[in-house]
């Protein structure tokens, strides 16, 4: 019978046994490198946030509450990590603009338009990691997940691919239920529009391909 | 249909929420009732429940490697103070940048003949006619090699600026005052004169041939031992008889 994620903490916590505290990872390890994938889009910072989030979790397991789930918690350090890498990408494409780039034709900002989506995912040199995405519906989607922004593309993410709640989203990305719900709404809308002449092409529904 | 437009714009945003079943009763209902007589919203609805259906459906990144089987030696390698996290990408390039930079004005600034001709200004300047004159080191421009640079172009490191000194080429050119006779022969004569004010031998730079272009420009070559590198130096004379060392 499997404990749950709070039973396994407290067996930790009495017993200092690292068994209990590597079964919790070994649980929540391939969520959380995939939701940061879908999130980053880059499979090595992915890795860095697992890394980083089993690391930090060890470190700060005293510090766990129980008001909140377990999953929320540690989903809530491994989206500070997302953030802090999120922010230095930022970053560092401010500098690239401002550097080398004066005349850049890489504006995929609102105005993108299915047709970017199509060409993005033709690519003909996709990272090793996207070509799990076997099907075209896969790299349809995940390509026009990539166009979202980062606070629309995470709730999405967190939500409709990870299954958390309203609530406790709210609680990893700490924002109000409010701010969650637009955030989702304003993403999904956005991803409607993206995949609309694909899914118009295929007239059919994405999940029955 | 106007009614029925701000009705929909303020349902839209509840639409998401009803789907997933995240609205408390009264919202709920009041979501019912219009999606009973919009045949509007009841197709942003479907759109919504195809879309989260493909995301749902969107295949799972494996992860390649197993953590908690590499926990005890994360976790060693933190409390043993080792750098655990990968390294930011962002300081290669930017390291780089530095460094060119930095190669870039060091390199600027040894080639500005301030570094030595501030003694050569001082001297009295005459322009001595048609014939080229001999260039040699004097005095004042010994000086100069051992002036120390005003602050505004002192490198941050000595020892850095000193072994630029040592390897950039000594070039000072003086003119003789009016009525005085050069010291060293001509460069007809000594087609390769040596300056070396107090570089080593293998430093010093050989004038090659020296020509007037104008009244008040004296030009000569100057190049480096290999002979690999050969640069053009002139010296502008202005009307108040201060002149200027130009590359």
């Amino acid at each position: 019978m499997d404990l749950s994620d709070e039973a396994l903490l407290e067996s930790f916590r009495q017993s200092k046994d690292q068994t209990y505290f590597k079964s919790l990872i070994r649980r929540y390890q391939s969520r959380i490198y995939n939701a940061s994938y879908r999130i980053l889009g880059n499979a090595e910072e992915a890795e860095e946030v697992v890394q980083d989030t089993c690391l930090k979790v060890h470190q700060n397991i005293a510090k766990f509450k129980r008001h909140s789930s377990f999953a929320a918690w540690i989903f809530r350090i491994a989206h500070n990590t997302c953030v802090d890498i999120l922010r230095a990408k930022q970053r560092r494409k401010g500098f690239q603009l401002w550097c080398f780039d004066p005349q850049s034709t890489h504006d995929l900002d609102d105005g993108a338009e299915g047709m970017q989506v199509v060409s993005q995912a033709a690519d003909p040199s996709p990272c090793p990691e996207e070509q799990l995405d076997l099907t075209e519906q896969g790299e349809m989607i995940a390509a026009s997940l990539r166009l979202l922004p980062d606070s629309q593309r995470t709730v999405v993410v967190l939500h409709d691919i990870e299954g958390f709640s309203y609530l406790e989203i709210a609680e990893i990305v700490g924002a109000n239920l409010g701010t969650v719900r637009s955030r989702l709404h304003y993403g999904r809308l956005k991803l409607r529009e993206l995949l609309e002449p694909y899914f118009s092409a295929s007239n059919m529904t994405p999940a029955s391909r | 249909m106007a009614f029925a437009e701000i009705s929909c714009t303020k349902f839209e945003i509840s639409l998401d929420a009803y789907h997933d079943g995240e609205l408390d009763v009264a919202e709920r209902e009041a979501v019912e009732k219009h999606l009973a007589n919009c045949p509007a919203c009841n197709t942003k609805l479907a759109d919504i429940d195809r879309l989260v259906s493909s995301l749902k459906h969107l295949p799972r990144v494996g992860l390649k490697r197993d953590f908690s089987a590499d926990l005890d030696s994360l976790l060693s390698r933190q409390t043993s103070g080792q750098v655990v996290f990968l390294q930011p990408k962002v300081w290669a390039p930017l390291s780089i940048a530095a460094a060119v930079i930095l190669l870039v004005l060091t390199f600027k600034l040894s080639e500005q003949p301030g570094h030595n001709v501030v003694a050569s200004r001082t001297a009295p300047a005459t322009v001595g006619g048609s014939q080229s004159h001999p260039v040699t080191a004097s005095p004042q421009e010994q000086i100069a090699h051992t002036a120390p640079l005003p602050d505004s172009q002192k490198s941050p490191s000595g020892t850095r600026q000193n072994s630029l000194e040592s390897e950039r080429p000594q070039v000072a050119h003086s003119k003789p005052e009016a009525g005085e006779s050069p010291v060293i022969p001509s460069s007809k004569q000594a087609p390769q004169t040596t300056i070396a004010a107090q570089a080593p031998a293998d430093e010093s730079v050989e004038i090659e041939s020296g020509s007037k272009s104008s009244e008040n420009m004296e030009i000569a070559e100057v190049a480096y031992p290999n002979g690999s590198f050969t640069e053009a130096v002139g010296i502008a004379t202005d009307e108040d008889g201060l002149y200027d060392l130009k590359m």
